[in-house]
């Protein structure tokens, strides 16, 4: 199998150093505008939920938060799978790039995952929670890849090595959802109350919505950064990114 | 294949001359697992709910003890490097590793467990039931460390590493491994778990190894 | 305005989610634009002393 000409070409390290720095600019300040429109408007403009009161707009980060912990993830493991099939090694820095982002984000989505289970399940964490589970899990495995990648002294072996992880561990992210999820509901643990959203009002919706889209491109600018970092390093002899360093852009 | 049976019998022979290595596992599993039941003080019925579970971590954990020796010692002599310079498949020197280090490492602990299981208030079926999630589980968490052994071997500190790279993908084994024995231990049929850890097992089986030989490929010097 | 941050009783959780989401993307915008000026500035250094600076890029 090989590449489509059009991606051989993106996927040229000069090139791609280019187009990144300057898509980034845009996608970078259009989500951080949409970030800031999603927060007024999921913090002031939506009305309160009549049984969660204003503990819902935790929704209005915790979700984007959860959702890119995934794509990222997504991302990750093929950007990894990607150079170990084609040996792309732009695609190794896309990984590389994605992994302390999507570190985050899990992060991110954990900490306000328990700070909104507290007031609502009355504990910040509950172990019988197939999503919590996961999601941790999920922590564990960008922390594997990035510790597996830092530890490596050849950055080329770093790259293999760790992108075996990420592909290993995306086989095995939906087992481990399905097997806890499968665990905790023969399990009698704590009754949850996961309150159902029926069908979430327009007035609710739309700031979640622009949150999202705005998370999503603001994380795409920050793991461009990071990649052309990532790709420098790994051009770091050739010519171009002398004369890319020496004019200091 | 007949090179696969030799690298199997030489794993055999230098884990047989390392003796002390297979006691110190099993001391460790046979110990922590009392210790747990001695400290924690349990009333029976709770101890025997609380079995699955401890026996499963410490079998899990001092398997993790034996889990370095699957790659490591090869890796500093440099005989895993004239392995893959040779013809022999690294995916299938990975199976046999790891057949070698279960049979070594895993098998006593599932021959052993009936007795722990006994100890800790467990009867009827879970003494059988315990030992078979545990003969299903264990080599599917060999295979699993198969690959993060391959991956960290040639760190001078890879041993935690190691053990934070199979930890997040052990989880389905442990998890369905203790939920079977609990069934059982309630008087319920354990068919389900079972079946799924050897569906886990089977796809262990077909994938990891392959995943283990490219992680060899790609980390030998 | 009170109202408004006191968020009906659950302050104690709106506000530190919010904070925490902030600071992180903050940090994530500032690290990561950290990272490619120092990535410049190592690079520069190693083609003035292209073997003094070798070990260093590896971080």
């Amino acid at each position: 199998m090989r590449l489509p000409n059009w991606l051989h070409k993106l996927a040229s390290p000069p090139h791609f150093y280019r187009i990144a720095g300057r898509i980034e600019p845009w996608m970078l300040w259009s989500g951080l505008a949409a970030i800031a429109v999603g927060a007024f408007g999921g913090l002031l403009l939506a009305p309160p939920d009549y049984q969660q009161g204003d503990a819902y707009r935790i929704i209005y980060f915790h979700v984007p938060a959860a959702y890119l912990a995934m794509q990222l993830y997504a991302l990750m493991a093929i950007g990894s799978a990607i150079g170990l099939v084609w040996r792309m090694k732009l695609a190794y820095a896309i990984s590389a790039a994605t992994a302390p982002v999507g570190l985050a984000f899990t992060g991110l989505a954990l900490a306000t995952g328990m700070l909104w289970g507290k007031p609502m399940w009355g504990a910040y964490w509950s172990w019988g929670d197939a999503r919590l589970t996961s999601v941790l899990v999920m922590f564990f495995l960008y922390l594997g890849y990035m510790l597996l990648h830092a530890s490596l002294e050849e950055r080329s072996t770093a790259d293999r090595a760790a992108g075996i992880l990420a592909v290993v561990g995306v086989v095995n992210l939906p087992i481990i959802k399905f097997s806890v999820e499968w665990w905790s509901s023969l399990h009698q643990g704590p009754t949850i109350s996961r309150l159902a959203a029926p069908a979430i009002t327009w007035d609710m919706l739309w700031p979640l919505l622009v949150m999202i889209v705005g998370a999503v491109l603001f994380s795409l600018a920050v793991t461009l950064t990071r990649a052309r970092a990532e790709v420098l390093l790994r051009e770091r002899g050739a010519r171009w990114v002398r004369d890319v360093v020496a004019v200091g852009a | 294949m007949r090179i696969w049976l030799t690298v199997l019998e030489q794993e055999f022979i230098i884990y047989f001359k390392k003796w002390i290595h297979i006691i110190i596992n099993i001391g460790f599993f046979l110990v922590s697992t009392s210790l747990f039941s001695i400290v924690a003080g349990l009333e029976p019925e709770l101890l025997a709910q609380w079995g699955a579970g401890v026996i499963w971590v410490v079998a899990f954990l001092s398997m993790l003890l034996a889990m370095p020796l699957l790659f490591q010692p090869d890796r500093d002599d440099g005989t895993l490097d004239l392995m893959l310079l040779s013809t022999v498949d690294p995916a299938w020197l990975a199976l046999a590793k790891a057949g070698a280090n279960w049979c070594v490492f895993g098998l006593p602990l599932v021959l052993l467990s009936p007795l722990l299981a006994a100890s800790y208030g467990m009867e009827g079926t879970a003494l059988l039931v315990l030992p078979a999630t545990l003969a299903l589980g264990t080599p599917a968490l060999i295979l699993l460390a198969t690959v993060a052994a391959a991956l960290t071997a040639g760190l001078r500190r890879g041993v935690g590493l190691l053990a934070l790279l199979v930890l997040p993908l052990a989880l389905p084994v442990l998890l369905f491994g203790v939920r079977g024995t609990e069934l059982a231990v309630d008087g319920l049929p354990a068919g389900a778990p079972l079946m799924m850890l050897g569906a886990f097992l089977f796809v262990a089986v077909g994938l990891l190894p392959w995943a283990a030989g490219a992680a060899l490929r790609a980390t030998a010097n | 305005m009170s109202e408004f941050l006191a968020m009906g009783g659950y302050a104690a959780f709106v506000w530190p989610c919010v904070g925490l989401s902030f600071a992180i993307l903050a940090g994530l915008l500032l690290t990561a634009r950290r990272r490619l000026r120092g990535v410049h500035r190592r690079i520069r250094h190693l083609n003035v002393a292209p073997e003094e600076g070798a070990w260093e890029l590896r971080a």
